[in-house]
């Protein structure tokens, strides 16, 4: 046998890779150059940021990083204090070219509202919980048709927008976390008027709305094939 | 019916059916061939490596096939590979990245995925200079590059 060492290999490289936590793998980014090109892509795919952790990438890192990022996740600390990020960060952010998916939980979002929809039209997953809106920017004015899955639960002064008013911009929704609340009727008249053409699955589970309504809901859903309570 | 099998330094190996075919390339070789008696060729195998594998095979002959599925996080299996495969594993380095090379080329998953969870437990604490040691990896970045991707990835690093 030909003495070939499989921790040459990229693919053997992938396989171990699955055993090890994302802090091991960082580490083998710096092993070599070969160890480089497997593991790096790694590191960046998923990268959260906000101030909730001590460590966190810097602009120029995410920016070199750009083909490798799928995923955005950015936490603050509470109390909330300001913009969650820089409007130069939101700008890097906006034109990473894979990104498929963008999280952002107890954060502040003011002056940024624009790019932020920005993002937002280009994720297929969006994740906003927990998220106070100061401005609703040019939201009127956007749809976001790439949205598949849809988690939104926001604070704010119901006349700025409210959480129905982003759902109803995801025409291609597939599947919906809802929160339930204040916007519950509005809710319903979408689900009634069949807004959502692709919607399978609605997670219901932390919504306030007594369960004998969440019943009428579901009697009156055809295509719905998942409702979590 | 039995199924032989030939190592790259030609000792033949005579197994049941069953378990030759936990691996898929030999699996697929009876298929395409047929019920046989001409024994199957694993040029890249040598005995002592085709040894070890076959009894991997024999002790999990009755396992379930394991099915691709996409959904299926590796990071929730964890690390309890069965105490059987722990010790089956407890080999010499060379040995160990031989059964990682044959497993991959027989297209035998459960035995790839010993293999390298055993890799992994390896690397699991050591620092990158520990790791080039132990499996003998010349570091080939500049100390400048170095630096910088420690830079870089210092955050992944900290979590």
């Amino acid at each position: 046998m030909p003495s070939a060492n499989p921790l040459e290999l990229p693919e053997i490289l992938t396989l171990v890779a699955e055993w090890l936590s994302s802090r091991e793998i960082a580490k083998c980014s710096r092993v070599s150059r070969l160890w480089y090109r497997t593991f790096n892509r790694m590191v960046w795919q998923k990268v959260v940021i906000g101030t909730l952790y001590p460590h966190q990438p810097d602009l120029q890192g995410i920016h070199k990083n750009k083909d490798s990022i799928r995923s955005i996740g950015v936490y603050d600390k509470r109390p909330y204090t300001n913009d969650a990020l820089s409007s130069m960060a939101w700008e890097v952010i906006a034109q990473l070219p894979l990104l498929e998916s963008l999280s952002v939980s107890t954060c502040i979002v003011k002056e940024v509202v624009n790019l932020f929809w920005d993002v937002c039209e280009r994720v297929e997953s969006l994740s906003c919980n927990d998220t106070w809106f100061e401005a609703a920017g040019d939201l009127t004015s956007r749809t976001f048709p790439r949205v598949q899955y849809l988690s939104v639960w926001v604070r704010l002064d119901p006349h700025i927008f409210d959480e129905v008013d982003l759902m109803r911009r995801c025409p291609n929704i597939e599947s919906l976390r809802w929160p339930g609340h204040h916007t519950t009727d509005k809710f319903i008249q979408l689900l009634v008027d069949e807004t959502w053409h692709a919607l399978d699955c609605v997670d219901a589970s932390f919504t306030d709305v007594p369960d004998e309504i969440q019943a009428t809901i579901i009697r009156s859903m055809k295509k719905i094939s998942f409702w979590r309570v | 019916m039995p199924v032989v099998l030939t190592s790259s330094d030609s000792e033949t190996f005579t197994v049941d059916k069953e378990v030759a075919e936990r691996s898929i390339l030999i699996k697929n070789m009876i298929e395409d061939v047929g019920e046989s008696d001409s024994p199957i060729p694993l040029p890249n195998v040598s005995s002592a490596v085709l040894k070890k594998v076959i009894e991997f095979c024999d002790h999990h002959r009755n396992d379930p096939i394991q099915v691709q599925d996409e959904t299926d996080d590796p990071r929730k299996r964890s690390n309890d590979i069965e105490e059987w495969d722990m010790k089956f594993m407890q080999v010499d380095q060379e040995m160990l990245f031989e059964i990682i090379l044959a497993a991959n080329y027989l297209d035998i998953k459960t035995l790839l995925d010993v293999g390298c969870t055993t890799v992994a437990n390896l690397i699991k604490g050591k620092t990158p200079e520990e790791i080039r040691k132990l499996f003998n990896i010349v570091n080939d970045f500049t100390p400048e590059e170095e630096a910088q991707i420690k830079k870089e990835n210092e955050w992944a690093e900290d979590r």
